[in-house]
């Protein structure tokens, strides 16, 4: 894969993606909190299925230890849940959830350094403070083998797809677009787009299904 | 085509917000109803994550069981309806909290004697109002003139001031040496 150019056209689509999330009323999130709203907690579990992963990665952004970030991205869900009366659908769903990760990210640090008054950090909080990126552990070694296992599944279901299915799954997961936008580059009807992404994706899930 | 395929097609167009908004409520009943419908759910949300992430980070296999255990827990302790109007008590308790504290720092800063003088001016009209006037030159101490005068004392008996007193009391600094 061409990776400088899919990263920053990834980049780019990241910010619009953010924005169109932001159309708080019908969307996907929106009609799911309604349900919640109503008491019915199953809303609530899709949305923690959908965000589960893009929470723990912005709370390894501040906590490295993968036992605590674990905790942490769970308390994260368990605040807003709580908080839902506060959030008004003024920006996204996922926006809000993510001022809380880091809220919550960061008391975690506050509490962490009033439990050691002898300013003595966990190894992992320090690399995350002392900015030693490099060094710093993204799960416990069973996470990482399953995670880089379950990439070297999903890239190699991608390139055994049939050339048309694999350009609109790159198109729509790496690059971004809209099912529009990929009718117009590949020259086909929306509802062939449609199909194709949807049979894409049921290749590439037939190939990971068995390691999780 | 198929009624799965057709499903399939539909849980992956609501992955990615291209439903109609019929399509979208639809799509979601049966999504909250389907357990494997969900679990499908999430592990198109989890391609994503892992084409999108160099190093994705995966939440453990119970994450959500457990994340759902608490928000059990929280419904038991208060009911949703309550919990989310908890937002506007706060800010009710909020506010009485902070009007109560304009009020006690106004008394705070008002001159000493200052709420002594208007009684007293008060005490004066009603005594003219009556018919048996006092002039006003000839100073007459009160009770609560005797008890303002002790209160706005600055110092207090250890001779340290009073507002002093309280910063010593709330101010600890804090340094990163502190055992």
């Amino acid at each position: 894969m061409k990776c400088p150019t899919i990263c920053l056209h990834y980049l780019g689509n990241m910010v619009s993606g953010m924005e169109r999330s932001d159309d708080y009323s019908g969307s996907t999130d929106g009609e799911l909190l309604r349900r919640v709203r109503a008491g019915d907690k199953r809303g609530f579990d899709a949305l923690v299925r959908k965000y589960q992963h893009r929470i723990l990665h912005v709370i390894n952004q501040y906590v490295s230890n993968p036992a605590s970030a674990q905790d942490v991205a769970q308390d994260v869900f368990i605040r807003a849940y709580r908080g839902l009366g506060s959030f008004r659908g003024e920006s996204g769903f996922y926006t809000w959830l993510y001022r809380i990760a880091v809220n919550t990210a960061k008391n975690h640090l506050v509490s962490e350094a009033r439990k050691n008054p002898h300013g003595m950090l966990d190894v992992e909080d320090a690399e995350t403070i002392y900015g030693e990126s490099d060094l710093k552990d993204y799960g416990t070694p069973e996470r990482i083998l399953l995670s880089e296992e379950l990439r070297k599944q999903v890239l190699r279901a991608i390139d055994a797809l049939p050339e048309e299915l694999k350009e609109s799954i790159v198109l729509r997961e790496i690059e971004g677009m809209s099912y529009e936008e990929i009718a117009v580059v590949m020259g086909c009807p929306v509802g062939t787009v449609r199909s194709r992404i949807s049979r894409a994706r049921e290749a590439i899930d037939r190939r990971i299904r068995v390691l999780l | 085509m198929s009624q799965l395929n057709r499903c399939d097609e539909r849980i992956s167009a609501l992955v990615d917000e291209e439903t109609h908004p019929g399509e979208t409520r639809r799509m979601i009943d049966a999504l909250l109803e389907e357990d494997e419908l969900r679990e499908r759910w999430e592990r198109y949300h989890l391609i994503r994550e892992v084409l999108r992430q160099e190093k994705p980070m995966l939440a453990d296999t119970d994450f959500v069981s457990r994340v759902m255990q608490g928000v059990e827990e929280e419904s038991l302790q208060s009911p949703p309806a309550s919990r989310w109007g908890k937002p506007l008590w706060s800010l009710a308790l909020a506010a009485s909290i902070v009007g109560l504290m304009a009020l006690g720092l106004q008394a705070i800063m008002s001159p000493p004697g200052m709420a002594l003088r208007g009684k007293q001016e008060h005490a004066m009209l009603a005594v003219k109002g009556s018919g048996l006037y006092v002039d006003p030159g000839h100073h007459v101490p009160t009770q609560l003139e005797s008890y303002m005068r002790l209160h706005a004392n600055p110092l207090s008996n250890d001779g340290l001031p009073k507002s002093g007193r309280l910063l010593a009391y709330v101010y600890h600094p804090v340094t990163d040496n502190a055992p």
